[in-house]
């Protein structure tokens, strides 16, 4: 059957090529914008992402957010009673705070700066999020960490032990990352000491209070327990916080919706265009169909005919979008955009591929499964 | 009565579109038999290959019945009637109704590849019937790069490579010249011999000499066939 359908695809090339290409574009259209929103996702969720989260933690924040990119301050005392439930191990406060960095070489700014106690570092950044340099350098006094794919919006060439300026007061790069960009400010990691001090945020506050358990299977009780003992507190799965998240800033920033826009129209342009030029390359061979029909082939053998054109076309237009859409990886990859192509995407795409092509070759199906044999004469 | 392959009983054809109506075909009664070649002959738009087509139990007649074999087929649905087309019948249409995309091979291939023969043993057998129409060296060209008379017998070969019980040619000599025609007749005429029911419409006279039999269609009536040794008399 691919057979015999692969030689209709052939004998038609200008209506193949025009179907290719419309599944080419509207599926490296997809999958692009849909890569590309998941790049942006992943820079919302990033203080959970470049924290080295251990199962058996528990993050704790303010009530009044659901969004750890715009948390209000606690009472730096609730780190000592959180830590004498009887579940939970340890307690360590993380300071979260918005300042300006000014590059001498450059330009000034806004960036958020992320303590938390040394030697520990329970936020991060992860080690493979580290471009130049160890966390273990954050301890000496006035460092910080900078990101390496800010350097370009800055202005500036990041490099080991270069001098700055945090709300005016110096400050040196001891810690160079990678890929631990914010959706907003970049982030800039350092002892909770040094974040306090740069930021003038008061002994007697916090921003999290990362919690963390004997045994990771009392974390849904020790959850409603903090939330029940501490009205004021919410604690947090980090995960479902950095879902929650990514979900507070998709809504209120549009951009579920206007990605979420462009994708539906991809779809639906990419299924009106193959299934309209499927059809039309249909009635050119409409003769065909019915000859088939009049020499004794089913209704069913003539519909899979047309169906596995269709497959063919998204076979062929896939590669094709997914290798545009690996060019398109490389070609952001310098400017700090990990696009990711998963396998689960991919299939994802697949799918959406087969469904779009399918679904469009459903009209021609429709009007030659009416085709009479007779009609050839 | 043994050699009764397709009767038809009282069987029309009306065609209907918007107010018109047109009779292709009157109530006909008719016999065809193996071991005969049947001539239809008849001006334009008499109802030829209306005939044709319901004998080749491609359309529905509007009343009567059909038997096929003695099992009437009237009521088959279209996959039933595709399976007999597809086992029991060769067709060469009127405008050849080679499919395009496919070589003269391919072409005559395809029929057994609906039969669902081994693709080698198809090759095989789709070649031979393309040798014996004289077509060995444009196995692999597409119909559009053939004359007439070479797509006329590719449709030849396309029709005879299942080996039908049932041969329906319409026009088959039409883009023939008079040497080719007279191969192609005397093949048919042989095929009727070795025991099919070969039934050709044509325009024709000449084809008579190789008819055992001439039906005559005027404004879709039928006339009762005639012996062909009667009608020279
Ligand atoms: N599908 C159809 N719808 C309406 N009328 C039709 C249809 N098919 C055939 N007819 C009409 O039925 C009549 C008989 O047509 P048919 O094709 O059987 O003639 P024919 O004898 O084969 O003619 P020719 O020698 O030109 O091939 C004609 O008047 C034709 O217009
Ligand atoms: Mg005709």
């Amino acid at each position: 059957m691919l057979r015999l359908a692969w030689k209709f695809l052939k004998f038609d090339k200008a209506k193949s090529i025009g179907v290719i290409t419309a599944v080419v574009i509207s599926i490296f259209l997809i999958g692009q914008q849909l890569s590309l929103l998941f790049f942006l996702m992943g820079l919302m969720g990033n203080l959970v992402g470049n924290a080295p989260v251990r199962d058996n933690e528990v993050w704790v924040i303010e009530k009044q957010t659901n969004n750890v990119n715009a948390l209000n301050y606690i009472d730096q005392r609730l780190v000592q009673e959180i830590a004498s439930l009887p579940t939970v191990s340890n307690t360590y406060p993380v300071i979260i705070a918005p300042a300006q960095a000014t590059f001498l070489d450059g330009q000034t700014a806004g960036v958020t700066l992320v303590g938390a106690q040394a030697p520990t570092f329970i936020m991060g950044p992860l080690k493979s999020r580290l471009k130049e340099g160890s966390t273990t350098q954050l301890i000496q006094p006035y460092t910080v960490s900078a990101e390496f794919y800010s350097a370009k919006t800055w202005n500036t060439n990041l490099e080991m032990n270069k001098p700055i300026e945090i709300n005016g007061k110096s400050a040196q790069v001891k810690l160079i990352t990678q890929n631990a960009q914010a959706f907003g400010a970049s982030l800039m990691y350092m002892d909770i000491n040094n974040a306090r001090y740069y930021s003038n945020i008061s002994p007697s506050k916090v921003s999290i209070i990362v919690t963390t358990l004997h045994d990771k299977n009392t974390k849904n009780s020790t959850i409603n327990q903090i939330n029940t003992l501490f009205p004021n507190l919410k604690a947090w799965d980090p995960e479902k916080l950095r879902s929650s998240t990514i979900k507070e800033i998709l809504i209120s920033s549009n951009m579920g919706m206007s990605f979420g826009t462009l994708v539906v129209f991809a779809m639906i342009s990419g299924f009106f265009i193959i299934g309209l030029t499927l059809y039309s390359s249909a009635l050119d061979r409409i003769k065909d169909y019915g000859t088939l029909k009049a020499i004794g082939a089913t209704k069913n053998y003539v519909n899979k005919l047309i169906i596995a054109q269709a497959f063919l076309y998204a076979i062929i237009g896939y590669i094709i979008a997914m290798i545009l859409l690996y060019g398109f990886k490389m070609g952001v990859i310098n400017s700090g955009l990990a696009i990711d192509i998963s396998p689960t995407f991919a299939l994802f795409l697949l799918l959406i591929t087969l469904f779009i092509s399918i679904g469009g070759s459903l009209f021609a199906v429709r009007k030659i499964t009416k085709l009479e044999p007779a009609s050839v004469f | 009565m043994d050699n009764e392959i397709v009767r038809l009983e009282g069987v029309e054809k009306i065609y209907q579109t918007g107010d018109t109506t047109i009779t292709a075909l009157a109530k006909t009664n008719l016999t065809l038999e193996s071991h005969k070649l049947t001539l239809i002959m008849g001006p334009s738009g008499s109802g030829k290959t209306t005939l044709l087509s319901i004998i080749g139990c491609i359309i529905y007649p509007t009343s009567g019945r059909v038997f096929y074999k003695n099992n009437n087929v009237t009521n088959y649905n279209e996959n039933q009637l595709a399976y007999l087309r597809l086992h029991e019948i060769g067709f060469v249409f009127q405008q050849f109704n080679l499919i395009e995309p496919l070589t003269a091979l391919e072409n005559v291939m395809q029929p057994l590849l609906l039969q669902k023969e081994e693709r080698e043993n198809v090759r095989e057998r789709a070649t031979q019937a393309l040798l014996s129409v004289g077509l060995g060296d444009r196995l692999h060209n597409l119909p559009k790069k053939l004359s007439g008379g070479q797509k006329q017998r590719v449709a030849i070969a396309r029709a005879l490579v299942t080996n039908p019980t049932l041969i329906l040619c319409d026009e088959p000599t039409a883009s023939l010249d008079s040497k080719s025609a007279r191969e192609i007749m005397l093949e048919l005429k042989q095929l009727a011999s070795s025991g099919k029911a070969v039934i050709i419409v044509t325009h024709d006279l000449r084809l008579r000499e190789f008819a055992d039999y001439t039906i005559y269609v005027e404004e879709g009536h039928v006339s009762t066939e005639i012996k062909n040794e009667e009608y020279y008399k």
